[in-house]
């Protein structure tokens, strides 16, 4: 897992070319009714270890948790705040489960919180994607997520906080559940609409 | 520092947008005649349409049309500002209806002409693409504001020409104005946001913008003459048969008043991985600023002239005027001071480089190429202006008269190279008409074609159409 904060922000010319890019998409959008989407891979911005987790052994019957990415920034576009009106989010998740042994349900968790909070604490309504296996076997996750006004404000601050939680519910039987979970899709879609000029 | 640093970006880039919008909303809109009966032709240039012997002073020594030819004077009727009127736009920013848009695009309406149908904003999305390692921007339709060459703006205003003396010999006086700008991204940055390129790593963009203005009264005194004339032609109208040859010049003092010029430059680049936590940025940005340091009537001093020839063979007409051609400007005392913005520091920095310091400075120079013919009622006719934005606009028209009824039609292309369409008609009442045209035109940040409508009075001269 990868604590980090500071080190793993986009540093000052990534803000610059950022910033270039939204300022002028968001006058191009200030000329007529038009959308300014905004398509980040979050998935890229992790580490190969944030991609990817070993879950188990969990004891049928038992309930376990693994911080799959644990609460870290994210860096939103800067000055989107200023100029926009987010009027849609989407959060779109997809994972690999591949399991090992045991049978059980699961489901994975994306948090996203305010700057500087603890998402798994602050966001009481994660991106949840669900799976169930049984023995050795592999199963897709693909989840979209059309995001609240809460998430859609949350789009507008310059950083965010994310932490990716896999929770495990460990079904009867005889051999602990474990397997691994490889990360396939982590995207957010910020659609906004220019509020300067007008 | 950062968001210092993304202040100073801020206004850049909001004023590169702000600029090359400018130059989508005005920059065509330099390429309209405000003579409704020009304008129906598609805005060409013959030796008898008003206001030609500004843009080709040998045209003040061709004799008037003849008989079987319109020759006028044309008033235009200042349509544009009713409109305005009818419909203002909000100026108070704290209204919920102020939209800097909608002001902005005052810049490219003209007085002269009522807007009948708006063209159609660009309606596409604006999609940005980024990953650790990748940024695309697609700006859609709206990627037609970075082509793939420099975005130029500019305008001249040299009227009202106050000339006095006969077609051979005159003096005048006229403000002369002048207002350039000419952006350039480097090929990397436009492709980035004109061509939806994704940017690279390791890499450099950067742009230049130069911008210069001044505004001088210019004293003008010059001769127009017939080198060749075609004694022969029907009513001596060179137009009409016959072999004539007319050259001009107009010379100018010019008293400067003010000028103000900067060049600037700006770059970013990134680093191994653009959205990585190791490489350093470059981003820089600087900004040289003369201007004359106490603006008044004689601040400086120059002199240019304006020439023109006009060949008339067996119905075919050649004209080639050229203005401002060595049009050159001393200004007496200018300050220089450059302003800087460096990332690694995060500060902007004044400095003064220069005082009192003599400059020379240029006016643009500024011609047509036009070509006609005239077979019975038909003119046809063709004109290559070179705007003062270093474009070459083409233009084509006709125009034929039933009676005391004209009909006019042309074609020209825009500073975008897209082909628009103007028509015209009218009525001719004794020594008094009028003339009416209808233009499609581009102008906004649009790939649309709007049309407007243009009317002028027309003061006839002896002859004309019957």
């Amino acid at each position: 897992m990868n604590p980090t904060i500071r080190s793993r922000r986009p540093n000052k010319a990534a803000r610059f070319v950022l910033l270039a890019c939204a300022l002028t998409a968001m006058v191009a959008v200030g000329c007529g009714d038009k959308s300014l989407i905004v398509r980040v891979d979050l998935l890229t911005f992790l580490t190969a270890d944030e991609q990817n987790a070993h879950y188990g052994p969990v004891p049928p019957g038992i309930s376990d948790s693994v911080d799959v990415v644990q609460s870290r920034r994210l860096n939103l576009l800067p000055g989107l705040d200023d100029v926009s009106t987010v009027t849609d989010v989407q959060v779109e998740v997809g994972a690999i489960i591949t399991n090992l042994t045991g049978s059980g349900t699961g489901r994975i968790a994306v948090y996203l919180s305010p700057a500087d909070t603890d998402p798994f604490v602050t966001d009481s309504t994660p991106v949840v994607g669900t799976f169930t296996v049984n023995g050795a076997m592999a199963d897709t996750i693909e989840t979209i997520v059309v995001g609240d006004a809460e998430l859609a404000e949350l789009f507008t601050g310059k950083e965010a906080q994310i932490g990716i939680r896999l929770v495990l519910d460990s079904g009867v039987g005889l051999a602990p559940m474990e397997g691994d979970i490889q990360l396939t899709t982590l995207r957010a879609v910020v659609t906004a609409k220019e509020a300067v000029f007008e | 520092m950062v968001q210092g640093g993304i202040a100073v970006l801020k206004r850049i880039v909001t004023a590169g947008i702000a600029l090359g919008a400018l130059a989508a909303i005005a920059g065509p809109a330099g390429a309209q005649s405000f003579d409704a009966r020009r304008l129906g032709m598609g805005g060409i240039i013959v030796s008898e349409v008003s206001g030609s012997n500004t843009q080709n002073v040998a045209y003040r020594a061709v004799p008037k049309p003849g008989k079987s030819f319109a020759g006028y004077n044309a008033i235009p009727l200042p349509l544009g500002i009713i409109q305005y009127f009818a419909d203002p736009p909000e100026f108070d920013p704290d209204n919920p209806n102020f939209n800097v848009f909608q002001i902005a695009n005052l810049l490219g309406q003209s007085p002269w002409t009522l807007q009948l149908i708006e063209p159609e904003e660009l309606s596409s999305d604006i999609i940005i693409d980024i990953s650790k390692n990748s940024l695309a921007v697609d700006l859609g339709e709206l990627q037609r504001l970075f082509p793939d060459e420099s975005i130029r703006y500019g305008v001249s205003w040299q009227s009202p020409n106050l000339e006095f003396g006969t077609p051979n010999v005159f003096a005048g006086v006229r403000p002369q104005t002048d207002g350039r700008m000419s952006l350039d991204l480097d090929p990397a940055l436009q492709q980035v946001l004109g061509e939806a390129a994704p940017v690279q790593p390791n890499s450099v963009y950067g742009a230049t913008d130069e911008v210069q203005a001044q505004t001088a009264i210019a004293f003008t005194a010059g001769a127009a003459l017939p080198l060749v004339t075609a004694p022969d032609a029907p009513e001596g109208d060179p137009r009409r048969g016959g072999f004539a040859v007319y050259a001009g010049a107009r010379l100018k003092y010019l008293s400067g008043i003010a000028f103000w010029r900067a060049d600037a430059a700006g770059n970013f680049a990134t680093g191994d991985t653009i959205f990585g936590t190791t490489t350093p940025i470059d981003a820089a940005y600087q900004a040289d600023i003369r201007d004359a340091s106490d603006p008044k009537f004689g601040a400086g001093t120059g002199v240019g002239g304006d020439f023109g020839v006009a060949v008339f063979v067996d119905k075919i007409e050649i004209g080639v005027g050229v203005t401002d051609l060595g049009s050159t400007m001393t200004w007496k005392n200018t300050d220089l001071k450059r302003i800087a913005y460096d990332s690694v520091s995060g500060n902007t920095t004044t400095e003064e480089l220069e005082r009192g310091v003599e400059y020379k400075s240029k006016f643009p120079v500024t011609g047509s190429l036009n070509v006609a013919y005239r077979t019975g009622p038909m003119m046809f006719g063709g004109t290559l202006d070179r705007t003062s934005n270093e474009r070459w606009i083409p233009r084509a028209g006709f125009e034929t008269w039933a009676l005391a009824v004209p009909l006019r039609g042309g074609v020209y292309l825009d500073t975008y190279k897209q082909l628009q369409f103007t028509a015209g008609s009218g009525i001719k009442l004794g020594s008094i008409g009028l003339d009416i045209a209808l233009a499609t035109n581009s102008r906004g940040i649009t790939t649309d074609r709007g049309l407007e409508l243009a009317a002028s009075l027309a003061l006839y001269g002896p002859g004309g159409s019957e």
